[in-house]
């Protein structure tokens, strides 16, 4: 499970709604719905959220054993930000049909065999 | 959870209620949510009764670069334009069908506007997920005169009634 994943399951345990948690640990409604989702990772020694991770746990509540995954998911979410080189994130980010596409991709549990064709496909009309 | 039988339909998806079935349905719902509710006047909740009673998806984005848009919802599963909060371009989001997005600053960060939006679109999210996207009218208005509630009032196309009903 992905750190936003476990972030929003362990708000809704809670029956916190969004803007209520992200005023408890002070940041934007709107940041808490990027980390959930997955749209940004969690910020690493970030000046503008001094403590966040704390301010998390304290506010969720979390048991010792949540605690530890919740801990362990943060830094991944913080390590994963840094293994898609930024080109193409920026493609990504600029052309919907290639997000629809590894959507489909991952929805179907396309195999390398599938993306190996493709991309024979795409050089070949190169 | 309280909803609307199919015959509240028309053949396009589109929910057609009187003001009165909308009072009942809003006094149905609520009671649901909490059973004392109406035993003495208090406010609601908004974002505790869409998240947590009706279990809404609701997403606070930026949905316009000069505050035009306060609220979206989404209607079939697909790929919404919003504004990034850290790149403040656009980009599209994948969005599942129901999902209600409010952009707060276009609200002017004002608590009433931006509980309004959250429940004009919590209505699309409940009320209009079915419709028949290419049949429903989106033209002029109607001229015809219909009789609802004893009175008669101008019937209004497809887009007006979804609107009507989420305000």
């Amino acid at each position: 499970m992905k750190f936003g994943k476990y972030l929003s399951l362990k708000r809704s345990e809670r029956k916190l709604t969004i803007r209520k948690l992200a005023s408890m640990i002070g940041i934007s409604p709107a940041f808490l719905c990027d980390l959930e989702s997955g749209d940004r990772a969690f910020p690493a020694n970030s000046k503008k959220y001094p403590k966040l991770l704390d301010k998390m746990i304290n506010e969720l509540n979390l048991n010792e054993e949540e605690k530890k995954i919740f801990v362990q998911l943060a830094n991944e979410s913080m390590l994963e930000k840094d293994k898609v080189s930024s080109e193409v994130k920026d493609y990504l980010l600029n052309v919907p049909r290639a997000q629809e596409a590894l959507r489909i991709a991952a929805a179907s549990n396309a195999t390398d065999a599938d993306w190996e064709l493709f991309i024979k496909s795409l050089k070949k009309d190169k | 959870m309280i909803t609307w039988t199919k015959q509240a339909f028309n053949k396009k998806g589109v929910l057609q209620v009187t003001h009165n079935e909308l009072e009942e349905f809003a006094y149905a719902q609520l009671k649901d949510y909490k059973k004392d509710y109406f035993k003495k006047p208090h406010p609601l909740d908004v974002d505790d009764f869409l998240e947590n009673y009706l279990c809404l998806d609701v997403k606070f984005q930026k949905l316009s670069p000069n505050g035009s848009r306060y609220g979206t919802t989404v209607i079939k599963d697909g790929l919404v334009p919003i504004v990034a909060n850290d790149t403040d371009k656009f980009e599209c989001r994948y969005y599942k069908s129901g999902t209600i997005c409010v952009d707060i600053e276009a609200c002017k960060n004002d608590e009433h506007i931006i509980n309004f939006t959250l429940c004009h679109e919590s209505g699309h999210s409940q009320f209009d997920l079915n419709i028949d996207e290419n049949l429903i009218d989106c033209g002029t208005y109607i001229d015809d005169l219909v009789v609802l509630d004893g009175k008669i009032v101008k019937r209004k196309n497809d887009r007006d009634w979804m609107e009507y009903h989420a305000s």
